[in-house]
């Protein structure tokens, strides 16, 4: 079920209403059929699926603590990543390996004999994998008692708010909030439901509009002007970020509304004066499972220089691939991962051959920083956004061959001049928000203000939506895919 | 608890008092600000006409009344809507008919509104009609047509219809609005000047110059597809018959001209829709008057894209059409004889 859609405005009510009156014992039977229909809403079958890996990991937690025996630990430690990896390499992997099979075998004259598979990514798979997976791991680690109650074990891999597009939790942050019991809150409700509200204006009323030049662009670069790939270029940066973070803002909001509190997902990653500190800021879930499950246990920055810098691609190429079985994801990956040693390289060079105090930073250094940062994670986007390799290579040549005649906003294909302009006013009033918002987050923001502010607030944003939300285009959350 | 109720309720009372205003106010400025074809049609003022044509962008594109009422000594109407399918055709026909009266329809059909979920709005713009919603028979229309099954959302939740729909009634568009006498003539002819901006033929061997028409890769699916005529708009012709016999209006078919590349590359689509309305027009006894293979299907200066006449091609062919109009049928009142012939 799509958060930005009539089945979620009725379902969602729904669940609120019978979860606070159900009593405690009850709720989490609740909150898994409810899981359960939001998840079947896509595909009903892919919950087959999740069950498989649920049933897998509640297991292999049990036996990883009652294993005397630490290599019996670990076999059942690996037994339920292999199972987690498995379904992630049959659905999302097989065809792209098979596919780069079928390219070598033809390259030395073969014929490659076993076949494609003709099935769909079930939704959000990589995320419900990781999460199963970094329980297994600490229970394994020792960090988390397994979970003996079936029932809450599987709502922690299936709680619907962040089922489908994370954040990717930790079993130590919510399972615990599964089995308190929650009393109704009226600060919980309204900080819950300003984020919601937030996050649809951000979804329907700036990404969706944003992926009308973005979506026309990418459909045929050739046909359009440099500047106009230019345009899309940027816009992208700010539809995925409008896209995933508003995904991320209702999902919070939504848990916040059952009292459940829900990792930060995003801390104004455009703001950021390094890429190194763009993954700090941007999808945050994934950075840190990522940090704490690969990069660490690879031996992080202890073995030294090159092994740091050999650490820090293979995070980031696996980051790629983790997005998508492409090649276009595995070189956004790499662009990232190749800025990332760049950057340890001349910090340490700043630090060690130049003296320079790395930490103190002259402001229109910082602004300087922030747009470079912007202007590599852009580029890095397109390889994210495009469907091949031939329509990178035509955007970029459109942009190499930019005009100043072609700086003008009165035709953008099929789209007109208002559209773009109202394009640009939401990315201004996006980062106006962000910006007086940036201590202390949204709604803390808003709940200081006056009631007429806070109010007038609300419906500005109920009425944007209605009249400028753009209903038509790009409806479902980008990383949904994933 | 109890304060989160009040706030629930006075927050959605206010949000439903504003959408219920907005939605009256929308009902009432929309069909005069927006240029529509349609509101135009709803605002015409009862008259008796001779003729009238129905059909999408190729017939409002095409048949020129003016030129016609001068060759025939007759008053015509273009009913004609761009982008309508057949469904939209009969929707218009019978509000036509509530209050008008007309002896004669030329009704334009092609390849492109028989083929199932063609480019066409399929099977009409349900957006278009909004501020009429009150009015039983396009309320009817939308509930048996409306694919989405937003029926009830739209009817019953104020303003979310025009909102769903904010794109084609935007506020610039409110605001700036565009006068519909720009886009047609008085009798509704939709005159299209020269060429597209981005004019690019379909070559005659069939292939598409320019990549912007992505969109008619539909004809170049796989055969069996062009075996499928769409039931609804089969329905729909079969609901135009019907009426026309119980008014006595006599039906004449009609297809308006493609660029000969275009009828190419169409070709078995075409063919097969050609002979599905021969068939249809010989059983019923009504006259098909065929333009797709007319002798200036290669006169580029005729067309402003591969499947619309221009201002000069909608001349030329109304004229063809009025003197056979004249020559053949007008003397014969009956209509009784079968006509397929090549111009």
């Amino acid at each position: 079920m799509l958060f930005n859609s009539i089945p979620f405005l009725i379902f969602f009510p729904i669940v609120i209403v019978f979860y606070y009156v159900l009593s405690h014992s009850y709720r989490w039977v609740w909150l898994l059929l409810a899981s359960c229909f939001f998840y079947m809403f896509f595909k009903p079958e892919y919950i087959l699926i999740l069950f498989f890996t649920i049933i897998i990991d509640y297991f292999a937690g049990i036996q990883i603590e009652n294993s005397k025996n630490k290599k019996l630990k670990k076999y059942w430690l690996i037994a339920s990543l292999i199972a987690n990896i498995g379904i992630l390499a049959i659905f999302k992997y097989y065809n792209f390996i098979n596919d780069n099979i079928t390219g070598i075998a033809k390259l030395a004259h073969f014929t490659n004999p076993i076949p494609a598979l003709k099935i769909l990514l079930p939704i959000g798979l990589s995320f419900h994998t990781f999460q199963a997976m970094s329980y297994t791991i600490e229970v394994y680690k020792g960090r988390q008692l397994a979970e003996r109650h079936f029932g809450y074990y599987a709502l922690y891999v299936m709680f619907f708010p962040q089922l489908v597009a994370g954040p990717i939790e930790r079993p130590q942050n919510i399972l615990h909030q599964l089995k308190e019991k929650k009393l109704f809150n009226y600060q919980n409700f309204s900080d819950g439901g300003k984020l919601i509200l937030w996050g649809f204006f951000k979804k329907i009323c700036i990404a969706d509009r944003l992926a009308f030049f973005v979506n026309e662009v990418y459909k045929s670069p050739a046909d359009h002007t440099g500047f106009q790939c230019l345009i899309a270029v940027v816009f992208f940066s700010f539809q995925i970020y409008c896209d995933f973070s508003a995904y991320t803002d209702i999902a919070i909001g939504s848990a916040k509304v059952m009292g459940i509190d829900l990792m930060k997902n995003f801390d104004r990653p455009y703001a950021s004066t390094s890429i190194a500190t763009f993954w700090k800021r941007w999808h945050i879930s994934l950075s840190t499972w990522f940090r704490d499950y690969l990069y660490i246990p690879l031996g992080g920055n202890r073995k030294g220089a090159y092994f740091t810098y050999l650490n820090i691609m293979i995070v980031f190429l696996l980051s790629g691939l983790w997005h998508g079985a492409s090649w276009t994801f595995v070189i956004w990956g790499s662009i990232h991962g190749i800025a990332v040693v760049f950057e340890t390289i001349w910090l340490q060079f700043k630090k060690q051959v130049l003296q320079i105090d790395t930490e103190k930073k002259h402001f229109l250094l910082n602004y300087i920083n922030i747009v470079f940062v912007f202007i590599v994670v852009s580029i890095a986007w397109v390889f994210f956004r495009a469907e091949n390799l031939n329509t990178i290579n035509i955007l970029f040549k459109q942009i190499k061959h930019i005009e100043w005649s072609q700086f003008t906003l009165n035709s953008f294909g099929a789209i007109n001049r208002t559209n773009l302009l109202l394009a640009f006013i939401a990315i201004l009033i996006l980062e106006w928000v962000q910006y007086i918002s940036k201590e202390k987050g949204i709604v803390a923001y808003i709940t200081e203000k006056s009631a007429i502010t806070r109010w007038s607030i609300y419906f500005i944003l109920v009425f944007s939506i209605l009249l400028f939300g753009a209903f038509h285009e790009s409806k479902e959350f980008i990383y949904f895919q994933f | 608890m109890k304060k989160l109720f009040l706030h629930i309720v006075l927050f959605l009372s206010i949000v439903l008092a504003i959408c219920v205003g907005l939605d009256i106010l929308y009902k009432h400025i929309i069909p005069q600000k927006i240029a529509e074809k349609a509101y135009w049609i709803w605002q015409q003022k009862p008259k008796k006409y001779d003729y009238i044509i129905l059909g999408s962008s190729r017939a409002e594109s095409s048949f020129n009344c003016a030129v016609f009422d001068s060759i025939c000594n007759s008053s015509g109407i273009n009913l004609a809507i761009n982008g309508a399918g057949l469904a939209e055709n009969e929707m218009v026909l019978k509000h036509f008919l509530e209050k008008n009266s007309t002896s004669i329809l030329f009704l334009e059909l092609d390849e492109a509104n028989l083929s199932p979920q063609n480019h066409l709005s399929y099977p009409f713009h349900d957006y278009v009609y909004f501020p009429y919603m009150n009015d039983p028979l396009i309320d009817s229309y939308i509930q048996q047509y409306e694919k989405r099954k937003h029926y009830y959302i739209w009817k019953y939740i104020p303003f979310v219809k025009y909102a769903e729909f904010n794109a084609k009634f935007s506020l610039d568009k409110l605001i700036n609005h565009e006068h519909i006498d720009t886009i047609i003539d008085s009798k509704g002819f939709r005159p299209f000047i020269n060429h597209q901006s981005t004019y690019t033929f379909i070559d005659l061997e069939g292939n598409f110059l320019d990549k912007r028409y992505w969109y008619l890769a539909d004809y170049s699916s796989p055969k069996s597809q062009y075996e499928i005529i769409d039931s609804l708009s089969v329905m729909a012709i079969h609901n135009i018959i019907q009426i026309c016999n119980k008014n006595k209006i006599q039906l004449v078919f009609y297809c308006a001209p493609s660029h000969a590349g275009h009828f190419k590359k169409c070709k078995y689509n075409s063919l097969n829709k050609f002979d599905f309305i021969n068939k249809m027009a010989q059983k019923e006894h009504l006259p098909f008057i065929n333009f797709s293979y007319w002798k200036y299907n290669q006169v580029d200066s005729f067309y402003y894209d591969y499947s619309h006449p221009n201002t000069n091609g909608a001349r030329a062919m109304t004229s063809i059409f009025s003197y056979y109009y004249k020559n053949n049928l007008q003397s014969d009142s009956t209509f009784l004889h079968f006509f397929n012939d090549h111009f």
